[in-house]
């Protein structure tokens, strides 16, 4: 699928501030009470289930990482390497993951039918095509939403390096957007301002309660509910500050995890994850590789290979993996055919993520491409299959609906299902 | 580069030969190593201005003609042969043929003959039966045709049995003689295109006896085509001007005869060959491929293997030269090293490390004493082979960029040559690009004099095209610079040394990744995308040429 060469979209959603975020989570009017089936998300949160999500932007091959076809037309130049799991074979670029596939599933059959950046990546977050008219939520929101501890000080949705937008969580609210730590970097004015002491805090904040309490005795509306909310959630933020402090991470750790962004932003999500935080985005972009499709995989999966099997070792290590569910995922993949360029197009029509973690079974295979990646041949399945796996696999009832408005809107596209295949 | 000739020098201007006295005082190799060049936003320092000669005759144009001539008609002479072979099977299955026919025909008249005697000697039995029935009032006795009733069913069953095969067997030969039909007529044609060539050949072979021919960019064409079954990615033609030589995006590299078109496949790697070098006064080939490893082959073996393949490099082999006494190969690649080999004993001598981005390309300098080596960001190296330490270096960083929209590293030293006299080398690739991952840019090739290290010009294409230079070339003896590339389309450049503009240039009919000249001078082959190894010529249009252009425009 040709692109028009302006294929920016995938970054142009990605530049929220933190404050923007917050602010607009403080304001939310939470509209979606009762939606859920509250007993059941608390009973989850109890659980601790945790998701990760390694966001690959611009559109990862899938024959340079999780599907190789060496030696044929479609191949490319390099080869496949034998995994931790024998029989499965996946990219000599991925030289650290593979020794980390007992881990991860893999999930080799998608055709979600989309070749644009951005109803690709729409597809890939909310398991849904996009409809005039509708927003889904996307996974991150969504599982905040089902996972967080209704009453933690932590946000329930980090994004890394991923970038993200208020508008993501839609009908569940700004509580469930992203934070986004633009340029991985802990959000602004979380310390008390300077010119304050903790008593002159508390008394501010004692007068802004009782303001706030005259005043909902006469006016009282969701909207101050949600002001008041707000207040108090950044408070309990700021309390909590020190899961921003990624100042502390050992030199052994950031040789391990490598010194650019991408390491960098493994280590924070490592830490977010174990400080409780319920969802991470962390994104690795530039793989919309029109042209030297096969240089540029060299330099950004050269990149990406080594912190994110190191994060996948250490939260095993940590015990961590045992409750947090791991996808490593994309918009679309790339063409097989290669190109004059010497690079690959967009590609919906055969290509591959990987999953892994709480509730995946690692090592297992599910789908299959033809000899040249061409062609689902074996189990083809969409974004909609995916949605209700990764809903199973930190034990959630992907068949349940929300409820906004009092409209019944189905979790996950009731067309499809999960793939028991690759679930533990 | 030519010498200059008396006429030409009487040309060159007082301040042009006070420049030249000053270049000819400097030494061979800059004072200061490890100093770069100036960079790209400074105005270039050309040591100008650069001889051009013209066009220089070729005086071996004439002996590649009559080889080509030779192979021809060799080739027509064993295809004569072929033909005569193919019409001998073709003429014994139709005598064959002919003969079963006969049998059949003969059967078939004794079936009918047989037939006709059993139904006479069932009339006899018919007469006998009713006689019979007569004599019984009669004392004579009866003599029945009994033998023939018995023997004739079983004979033409026998003979109708024989029939059915013949005309099996027959169809079976007709078959058989169709295809030979066919092989007669493709063979046949196959000599006439030999026969063709070889007369096409000998009106070269005429036409260079009766004046020396210089290659005229100006009258580049398509002379011949090389199909594959994966886009080709890199070429040469041996200095035998045999075999056009060809790596391609697979397994598989390519051996064509130039004349007779056929290919031989080689097979040892297992990826791509981007880079491989030629000795010219020997068989020898060097290959070196992105599995990491390099090969050793005989060219002139009836079907080549690796007499040596070695694990040479972490990750892609980028560049291959072999050194111009034939002893050492210099490979380079995403490793960052360089490494110097015996072509001999195949053993590795000596490691260069100095580049911190991969390595694109590696070239000896016709002096035997150094090595140059380009990478990702165009940093350029010049290497003693001796002391395997870094004597200079070159700043070629206008073909690469850092793209901070996309975040991505673009450039490097696609293409790099250095010109038969050692006076100059160039690079190409791609600069000025406004989108890494769409491979939108300039192509440029940059021309450094050897002796001072300066940039003399930065070469792009005289429109708006965009894409990557893929490869450059020196031709090797005029004053011309080639360069082949292109984005989603391709292009062949032709520049004057030290130009920033193109005198010429053509379309292409798919990108070409590689290009070389053939040791003629003449003729230069490009590898393409569309699997396909295009033989072009610049030599002066022979009479058949002419005729075929005018038929072509009578037509039109």
């Amino acid at each position: 699928m040709r692109c028009n060469y302006a294929c920016g979209a995938h970054e142009s959603l990605t530049r929220r501030s933190f404050m923007g975020g917050t602010t607009a989570g403080a304001l939310s009017m939470l509209g979606f009470s009762g939606m859920t089936q509250v007993q059941a998300a608390k009973k989850l949160a109890s659980q601790q289930k945790q998701v990760v999500v390694f966001w690959l932007s611009g559109g990862v091959s899938q024959l340079e990482t999780w599907d190789p076809k060496p030696g044929t037309e479609t191949g490319g130049p390099f080869q496949a390497i034998p995994t931790s799991v024998p029989g499965v074979h996946i990219s000599e670029l991925l030289p650290h993951a593979a020794q980390q596939m007992h881990h991860l599933a893999l999930v080799r059959g998608i055709n979600t039918k989309e070749n644009d950046h951005g109803k690709g990546a729409y597809i890939m977050q909310t398991g849904r095509k996009k409809q005039p008219g509708f927003a889904y939520p996307y996974l991150g929101s969504t599982f905040s939403s089902h996972l967080a501890p209704p009453d933690s000080p932590l946000p329930g949705y980090i994004s890394v390096g991923a970038g993200g937008s208020s508008a993501e969580s839609t009908f569940l609210g700004p509580r469930h957007a992203p934070l986004v730590l633009s340029n991985g970097k802990a959000p602004n004015n979380l310390e008390m301002h300077q010119s304050l002491t903790a008593d002159r805090d508390a008394k501010r904040r004692s007068l802004r309660s009782k303001i706030s309490q005259r005043f909902e005795q006469k006016r009282k509306t969701a909207h101050t509910e949600v002001y008041n909310e707000s207040f108090d959630q950044a408070a309990a933020l700021m309390g909590r500050r020190d899961i921003f402090d990624f100042s502390k991470f050992s030199d052994k750790d950031v040789e391990r995890y490598g010194k650019h962004d991408f390491g960098r932003h493994c280590l924070m999500a490592r830490q977010l994850i174990e400080k409780g935080v319920t969802f991470v985005k962390v994104g690795h972009t530039n793989y919309d590789t029109h042209s030297e499709n096969f240089n540029f995989h060299i330099e950004q999966l050269g990149e990406f290979d080594k912190p994110f099997a190191a994060f996948i070792s250490d939260l095993y290590d940590r015990g961590l993996l045992d409750h947090t569910l791991i996808i490593c995922m994309c918009e679309f993949g790339r063409t097989p055919r290669i190109n004059q360029r010497i690079g690959r197009d967009h590609w919906g029509t055969a290509w591959s993520v990987a999953l892994g973690g709480t509730g995946i079974k690692g090592g297992a295979v599910s789908g299959k491409t033809n000899e040249t990646g061409t062609k689902v041949i074996d189990r083809e399945v969409n974004g909609g299959h995916l949605f209700h796996t990764y809903y199973q696999a930190v034990g959630l009832d992907s068949t349940e609906e929300f409820y906004p408005n009092g409209q019944p809107i189905a979790k996950a596209d009731p067309k499809t299902e999960p793939l028991k295949e690759i679930l533990a | 580069m030519s010498e200059l000739s008396s006429k030409n020098s009487v040309r060159v201007s007082l301040p042009v030969l006070v420049l030249l006295v000053v270049t000819m005082a400097l030494p061979v190799v800059a004072e200061k190593p490890k100093e770069k060049t100036d960079s790209p936003a400074q105005p270039l320092l050309a040591v100008k201005p650069i001889p051009d000669h013209g066009p220089t005759p070729l005086a071996s144009a004439l002996k590649f003609a009559q080889l080509d001539a030779k192979k021809a008609a060799t080739q027509a002479a064993v295809q004569v042969k072929a033909v005569e072979a193919i019409s001998q099977k073709w003429k014994s299955a139709d005598d064959e043929i002919k003969r079963i026919q006969k049998t059949i025909q003969e059967t078939k008249q004794n079936i009918k003959v047989d037939s006709n005697s059993l139904k006479r000697a069932q009339q006899a039995r018919k007469r006998f039966s009713e006689a019979n029935a007569k004599a019984k009032h009669s004392d004579e006795p009866l003599v029945a045709a009994k033998p023939d009733l018995d023997l004739l069913p079983n004979q033409i069953a026998r003979s109708e049995k024989q029939v059915t095969e013949l005309e099996k067997s027959l169809k079976a030969k007709q078959k058989s003689l169709a295809e030979l039909k066919k092989q007669v007529s493709l063979a046949e044609k196959q000599l006439g295109v030999f026969k063709t060539k070889e007369n096409q050949f000998l009106e070269f072979v005429k036409l260079y006896r009766e004046k020396q021919p210089a290659a005229d960019p100006g009258l580049l064409r398509e002379v011949a085509s090389y199909q594959h079954s994966r886009p080709l990615y890199s070429c040469k033609i041996d200095g035998s001007g045999n075999y056009l030589l060809a790596g391609a995006q697979g397994n598989l590299f390519n051996r064509w005869d130039l004349v007779s078109a056929v290919n031989t496949q080689l097979a040892g790697h297992k990826s791509w060959v981007r880079r491989f070098d030629l000795n010219d006064s020997s068989s020898l080939m060097i290959t070196g491929a992105y599995e990491g490893k390099i090969a050793w082959w005989d060219l002139n073996s009836d079907q080549p293997k690796p007499q040596h393949l070695i694990d040479a490099h972490q990750g892609y082999v980028r560049g291959v030269s072999v050194s111009p006494d034939g002893t050492l190969v210099a490979t380079a690649g995403n490793d960052r090293l360089v490494k110097i080999w015996s072509v001999q004993t195949a053993k590795l001598l000596q490691t260069l490390e100095g580049h911190e981005y991969q390595i694109y390309n590696v070239k000896f300098h016709p002096g035997g004493r150094y090595l140059l080596s380009g990478d990702l960001r165009g940093n350029l190296k010049q290497w003693e082979i001796k002391t395997g330490k870094q004597v200079r270096e070159f700043d070629g960083s206008a073909l690469y960029k850092y793209d901070k929209t996309f975040h991505g590293h673009i450039g490097g030293v696609r293409g790099m040559d250095i010109s038969r006299d050692g006076k100059y080398f160039a690079i190409s690739g791609i600069g000025e690009v406004s989108n890494a991952f769409a491979g939108i840019g300039v192509p440029t090739v940059i021309l450094f004099d050897w002796e001072t290290g300066k940039r003399l010009a930065i070469m792009t294409p005289g429109d708006n095209f965009k894409g990557t230079c893929w490869g450059v070339q020196f031709h090797p003896e005029n004053d011309f610079i080639a360069a082949v590339g292109g984005n989603s389309s391709g292009m062949i450049w032709f520049w004057k040394l030290g130009e920033e503009k193109p005198f010429t240039a053509q379309k292409v009919k798919s990108v070409p990744y590689d290009l070389d000249f053939h040791p003629d001078g003449l003729r230069m082959c490009v590898a393409c995308y569309d699997k396909t190894a295009r033989l072009y010529s610049m030599a002066p249009k022979a009479p058949f040429e002419v005729a075929q252009e005018k038929a072509k425009s009578k037509k039109k």
